[in-house]
């Protein structure tokens, strides 16, 4: 049969995918798995690490691609390196209902502030909008409906730098939040579930937004290794099963 | 064993894996490379390999007949589209396959009996089972060995601008030995620019399996007059191919960048196969 060439780079888009969003680094592509074209946002350059710890400077907007160092399991994984000001947005959102999702990466410095690594909301971030963040101290799962809040939060350790993050969430049917946490593939943690809060619409420019919410608030400094997003509320198997 | 269908083990269906054949075996002909001169979009017709069949065999054990057709329809919508299959002799090493067969085979003389074989047939029309990670190499104007497989490679390219103007940026791929193999000479001009020049924040990027080039301003995808193809003078894009290696020696071809003014950079994304 013939083909064009071998190992030409296969696109992925035609996969058949089941999430609501999945965006992995290995795949070097601003396209998401689950279709989404992803437009990433930035104005400066950003430091590019290749997989000989060799680097260069991704001018505005280019995305880029770092190979880390080898982690716990003494592999080495490819993602995209960000900073405070990278994001990366669809133009489309997933309806208001329940979810579960996986954010992966290597955090390459502690927070300041209140960080995002994955959000839903527009770009005022008024209105409702659901998100994962963190801080020098814990990371947290929220949905705010406008008027009032509801979170999870599980501590984050000191030293956490430079290591693999697993940061699960579910957004439950009944409107709880609840976050897991995963350390270099050891054992989940976690802490209390949140109240509840009944969702509301998003906002009209609702969008998500890895590594943002709204479009002033900071993201993450560190290796987006993956983030996936499936329907329902799942198990971190399930989610793993999931492509 | 395990086999991994997009990622899922499909062990949670089926009581064991009797067999798996076709994945492992080396991919031949080794297909050569072909010069396509003048050919941006034009892929050689003489770059062919067979395609791999690989059969896995299941042995299904369900409790009951219908639970036997619920495992049965589980595993055909899990077999739909292209799927990235996978196996734990190699769990970092996939193929991209479609699947052009479940047969069901029933025991014989025992029909009531909700047991089964299942062998599913797959089809890689790229028969390279390729990393699941990226190789990664950073670009300037000193050579960058690429390490690769056994099958070639086309990779994904960014060339970055700089404050001191990069004009005319070309990209160089050497054999081994230092033989310079393919250049893609990007000295596009148009009305509305005279010269090729990135400047800051002015970037190319470049899909040599789709013989592609973008071409973003301050992060925005120029199109028309201005858009990225404009930039293609002369040349191939850029293929790494094991030829132009010698495994062996741990020596590979290597990737350099060249200009006429200003220091160009770059990012090279490429994925290795056997």
């Amino acid at each position: 049969m013939p083909i064009p060439a071998p190992l030409l780079r296969r696109t992925i888009r035609a996969w058949p995918s089941q999430a609501l969003l999945h965006f992995r680094g290995r795949d070097a592509s601003l396209t998401a798995i689950s279709g989404q074209p992803l437009a990433l946002t930035r104005s400066g350059t950003r430091t590019a690490t290749d997989t000989t710890g060799a680097t260069v400077a991704a001018v505005h907007s280019m995305p880029a691609w770092s190979v880390s160092a080898a982690l716990f399991d003494g592999n080495k994984y490819a993602g995209l390196t960000v900073g405070a000001s990278d994001a990366l947005l669809t133009t489309t959102v997933s309806a208001p209902a329940a979810m579960s999702g996986v954010v992966d990466l290597v955090q390459s410095a502690a927070a300041v502030s209140l960080d995002y690594f994955l959000s839903i909301s527009n770009a005022a971030a008024s209105g409702a909008y659901f998100y994962i963040g963190g801080t020098s101290g814990v990371y947290v799962a929220g949905y705010y409906d406008g008027a009032t809040e509801v979170t999870s939060l599980i501590g984050r350790a000191a030293g956490e730098n430079g290591k693999r993050v697993r940061l699960r969430f579910v957004w439950s049917a009944t409107g709880t939040v609840q976050i897991w946490r995963t350390i270099d593939g050891g054992a989940e943690s976690t802490d209390a579930v949140s109240g509840t809060l009944a969702r509301a619409a998003w906002p009209t420019g609702a969008v998500w937004r890895i590594n943002q919410l709204g479009s002033s608030a900071n993201g993450v400094a560190g290796l987006l290794l993956s983030v996936k997003v499936v329907p329902g509320e799942q198990t971190l198997a399930t989610i793993d099963a999931t492509i | 064993m395990s086999v991994f269908v997009n990622d899922r083990a499909i062990t949670d269906l089926v009581w064991n894996i009797l067999a798996a054949d076709g994945h492992l075996s080396p991919v031949v002909p080794l297909s050569p490379t072909v010069p396509m001169a003048n050919a941006p979009g034009i892929l050689g017709t003489a770059v062919t390999v067979s395609a791999r069949r690989i059969v896995v065999t299941l042995d299904l054990r369900p409790a009951t007949l219908v639970a036997r057709d619920t495992a049965l329809d589980a595993i055909a919508r899990r077999m739909s589209g292209l799927i990235e299959l996978r196996f734990d002799s190699a769990p970092t090493r996939a193929l991209t396959v479609t699947c052009v067969g479940v047969d069901v085979q029933l025991y014989t003389g025992a029909h009531a009996n909700p047991g089964c074989i299942v062998v599913v047939s797959f089809e890689a029309s790229d028969p390279t089972r390729r990393t699941l990670e990226p190789t990664i190499a950073t670009l300037s104007t000193t050579r960058r060995a690429c390490p690769i497989g056994a099958q070639p490679s086309a990779p994904l390219l960014w060339l970055y601008g700089n404050a001191t103007a990069v004009v005319n940026p070309v990209v160089i791929v050497a054999d081994f030995r230092g033989v310079e193999v393919s250049r893609l000479t990007l000295t596009g001009v148009t009305a509305a620019r005279a010269a090729a020049s990135l400047t800051t924040n002015n970037a190319l990027a470049i899909d040599c399996a789709t013989q592609t080039i973008d071409y973003y301003v301050a992060g925005v995808k120029q199109t028309g007059t201005e858009a990225g193809l404009s930039w293609y003078a002369s040349g191939v894009f850029p293929i790494l191919a094991p030829e132009d290696a010698a495994p062996d020696l741990s020596a590979w071809p290597t990737v350099a960048l060249a200009s006429t003014a200003g220091a160009a950079t770059g990012l090279l994304v490429y994925y290795t196969g056997n």
